[in-house]
């Protein structure tokens, strides 16, 4: 108990929440891009399969050419193709949303898998580059929240503002609404509803594989199978704890990451407290999300039912 | 009454329209014009054609014969942007607005204006303020669709018609939802509209609007034109007629009820809806054996959640309810039944039927599971099927034969299947909510007669209707319901339409 008060009264809070940051980038990029989707009426449980492949094509094409940029454009043209497979089957054949995604999500973990398996390499993918200079980093206080994050967190940040401008600034973004509300009115308004919900799943997927890209080459450099590890879904639980709309799902997705940076602070401060209990918290966090304000929440009116 | 016709230049003309669903002939050969500055109403009952034949014009559906003509030049119409383009609009008998979005979102969807990459949320306003200033179309521009009543919702759907400058202006059954106050003010918008010179279809299967707001009248009947005809010329009994192909008894022939003992009672019932609102706030009254209660209100007023309650369906927050003396709230359907509870449920296709079984299950889909029609856990097929063929013969329900399934006969037999299965069982109460919705005025007849005649051998019955028409000729007694609450109570020989209608629109 004393250890664990003298850990909270210890803790670095500004360094705790870039850890945080960091850490709900691709949490965000996949509440994102579920809030594209889904707003448009397509559910898409399909954003891990996405992440977990861009995280994978994005390492080995970073690999092959030598550059990290190039990895992340290969990882996010490989999830949008991922998003389109999603997208024909859900909205040309209409199959369930749910079945496909989940199929997508067991068919890219086995395929990575099995890729990475088969052709074992020791080579690491390069990072990409920091934004800021070192020196900044170091600015006090808040160095660390604001200039010591990788690129694809201010990527993702940005991401919030554009998905807002987007959505309800936005030609575009007022035909997704409605397309995703009640496409019968979009339909009659002459919109093309299908044409629509399709290009807002391959947005999705541009987002996953933005999302993807965060594992490989700005965290760890190199591939493991499942590395993505559920947070494809902690961000379709973001999405829905903000209630589809993109600041609150940034905030929902901090609730998240928040405990798991919490966790690797008492570590530092030896406070005895298992570290494993606590890396369940955003775990433990998204089933009570999902079970308990899946009902208060309103998701769009049509999220899931193929048109016509 | 109408003015006479008030043009003699064609605005739009459709020739020799042909259209086949498979099984269906649902356009036969139709030819139909529309002058300039007039409003046509084209009548017929469900499943006549009539949304058929609008559907063609706006697009939705394509023709396998026959031309569209508009001002005399003829016109392909691909979807419902190539309509739009030619000047015509289309206020769907359900509304196509977007609930969670703005007035002027839903009106500009579709052909937004936009400033750069973002969208011009200043232009349209403006337009949509001349637009409501021209023809007394006032709207809030900036209000939710979510927060407007039906009529309002309704002149949204007008506005945004004028809106793309629509010239043809079709509309579906638009007075199905509106109290007969937002009737009346209907009707002045579609006056004024008319005198600015648009050309109106008004589409409806009711023969006293017809006879008020049209200039001319065609019916439809199956799919062909049976004739036009002018209000002047023509009454209701002829449109009913030949609506229906044989002459229809409109009045419905019932005695004074004579009440005797409460059948059904409720004290303070309360209830939420499934948005967790206060659908049902407060609601106490009775019914008694021998008399038909009729509970009149614009849809969404708390009936439907009423209605569950009383059957067993939704649990109420508080209250009680007794049927003939028991105790029933929180009790399940099936013990509702038991107490000998008949019950006609508002979306049959959702409550009443189950669409893929053949009649002769669904006529015993609430005795099932007992003598005579089960013995020892198995079902005795012979006696369901006697009893199938008893009641299809005692409720002229037209099917080829027990075996069929009743998701292919049409709404009237179908209602009619539902119908005789309430009525097979002994019946202390029985609570019919919207029993002729989407049925034909041959079968709305035949059901009206066999509860006004189940009113008579002593059964309580509690009538919810969102056509005020069946509250009226139907109900001993009337019951207002409006947000939640009974506003109002009415002995149905001492009140009218229009007192009925401010209750409806909570103004009394």
């Amino acid at each position: 108990m004393e250890q664990l008060l003298e850990a909270l009264r210890n803790i670095n809070y500004i360094f705790l929440l870039a850890v945080a940051l960091r850490a709900a980038t691709p949490i965000v990029f996949a509440a994102l891009g579920g809030i594209f989707s889904e707003r448009a009426g397509v559910v898409n449980i399909a954003l891990e399969g996405m992440m977990l492949t861009s995280a994978y094509v994005s390492f080995r094409v970073a690999v092959m050419a030598g550059s990290p940029w190039v990895g992340l454009v290969g990882g996010i043209i490989a999830a949008v193709l991922v998003a389109a497979l999603h997208a024909v089957v859900s909205i040309r054949y209409r199959t369930n949303q749910v079945v496909s995604g989940t199929v997508i999500n067991i068919f890219a973990a086995g395929v990575t898998g099995y890729l990475y398996r088969a052709f074992p390499t020791t080579a690491s993918a390069d990072y990409l580059p920091d934004l800021f200079p070192a020196s900044m980093k170091n600015l006090p206080v808040v160095g660390s929240l604001i200039f010591d994050q990788g690129i694809l967190t201010y990527a993702m940040l940005i991401g919030v503002f554009l998905t807002g401008l987007v959505l309800f600034r936005t030609r575009w973004g007022l035909r997704t609404r409605a397309v995703g509300e009640l496409p019968r009115a979009a339909d009659t308004a002459g919109i093309n509803v299908n044409r629509t919900r399709f290009i807002n799943v391959l947005i999705s997927g541009a987002l996953a594989g933005l999302g993807g890209a965060f594992f490989t080459l700005q965290t760890v450099s190199t591939f493991s199978p499942n590395m993505t590890s559920g947070q494809g879904y902690i961000g379709l639980a973001a999405m829905i704890f903000g209630n589809w709309n993109p600041v609150p799902a940034l905030f929902a997705s901090l609730l998240f990451t928040i405990p798991q940076a919490l966790a690797g602070q008492f570590q530092l401060f030896n406070v005895p407290l298992p570290y494993q209990l606590l890396s369940t918290l955003p775990y433990l966090l998204t089933i009570i999300t999902l079970a308990g304000f899946m009902r208060r929440s309103t998701p769009p009116a049509a999220d899931g039912i193929p048109y016509p | 009454m109408s003015d006479p016709l008030p043009s003699p230049e064609i605005a739009l003309e459709m020739r020799g329209i042909t259209k086949r669903f498979p099984g269906v002939l649902a356009n036969d050969n139709i030819t139909f014009d529309l002058r300039k500055g007039e409003i046509h109403a084209l009548l017929g009952e469900n499943g006549a054609g009539k949304s058929t034949l609008m559907n063609i014009l706006y697009g939705l559906y394509h023709p396998d014969q026959g031309e569209v003509l508009l001002s005399g030049k003829s016109v392909r119409i691909h979807g419902p942007r190539d309509a739009i383009g030619l000047g015509i609009g289309m206020v769907h008998q359900h509304f196509m607005l977007v609930p969670p979005l703005t007035v002027a979102e839903n009106i500009v969807l579709g052909m937004e204006e936009t400033r750069g990459p973002l969208l011009d949320s200043v232009t349209p306003v403006a337009k949509i303020r001349k637009i409501a200033a021209e023809y007394g179309l006032e709207i809030d521009p900036d209000a939710k669709i979510s927060d407007l009543s039906v009529g309002l919702q309704q002149r949204v759907e007008i506005v945004k018609t004028l809106y793309r400058n629509a010239r043809v202006l079709v509309l579906d059954e638009p007075t199905a939802v509106l109290t007969p106050q937002e009737v009346e003010g209907l009707f002045i918008t579609l006056r004024k509209l008319v005198s600015e010179g648009v050309s109106i279809i008004f589409i409806s299967h009711k023969l006293k609007e017809v006879m008020a707001i049209a200039n001319r009248i065609t019916v439809l009947r199956q799919g062909r034109v049976v004739g036009s005809t002018t209000p002047a010329e023509a009454d209701e009994a002829k449109l009913a007629s030949m609506m229906v192909g044989r002459p229809v008894l409109l009045k419905v022939d019932k005695g004074p009820a004579q009440p005797r003992d409460t059948i059904l009672s409720l004290s303070h019932i309360k209830a939420l809806s499934d948005r967790r609102a206060q659908a049902v706030n407060d609601v106490s009254f009775e019914v008694k054996a021998g008399e038909i209660v009729g509970i009149a209100g614009v849809e969404g007023n708390g009936q439907s959640e009423l209605v569950e309650v009383l059957t067993g369906l939704r649990t109420p927050q508080s209250g009680a309810v007794t049927i003939g003396g028991h105790a029933m709230p929180n009790q399940s359907p099936r013990t509702v039944i038991k107490a000998g509870t008949s019950h006609i449920p508002e979306d049959r296709h959702k409550y009443g039927m189950i669409k893929d079984f053949p009649i002769s299950v669904n006529l015993v889909l609430s005795t099932f599971d007992g003598p005579p029609f089960a013995r020892n856990g198995i079902l005795d097929d012979a006696t369901i099927t006697k009893q199938a063929e008893r009641l299809i013969q005692e409720f002229d329900i037209r099917t080829p034969g027990p075996f069929t399934k009743i998701g292919s006969l049409s709404g009237g037999n179908q209602q009619k299947v539902v119908v005789a299965r309430e009525f097979s069982r002994p019946m202390k109460l029985l609570i019919a909510a919207q029993p002729t919705r989407g049925v034909d005025v041959g079968s709305i007849e035949f059901i009206h007669k066999r509860i006004v005649e189940a009113r008579d051998k002593g059964a309580a019955v509690l009538l919810v209707s969102a056509e005020l028409d069946e509250i009226m000729s139907l109900s001993d007694r009337i019951l207002v319901m409006f947000k939640g609450q009974i506003v109002g109570e009415r002995v149905t020989a001492q009140t009218t339409r229009q007192d009925i209608g401010l209750l409806m629109m909570g103004k009394a």
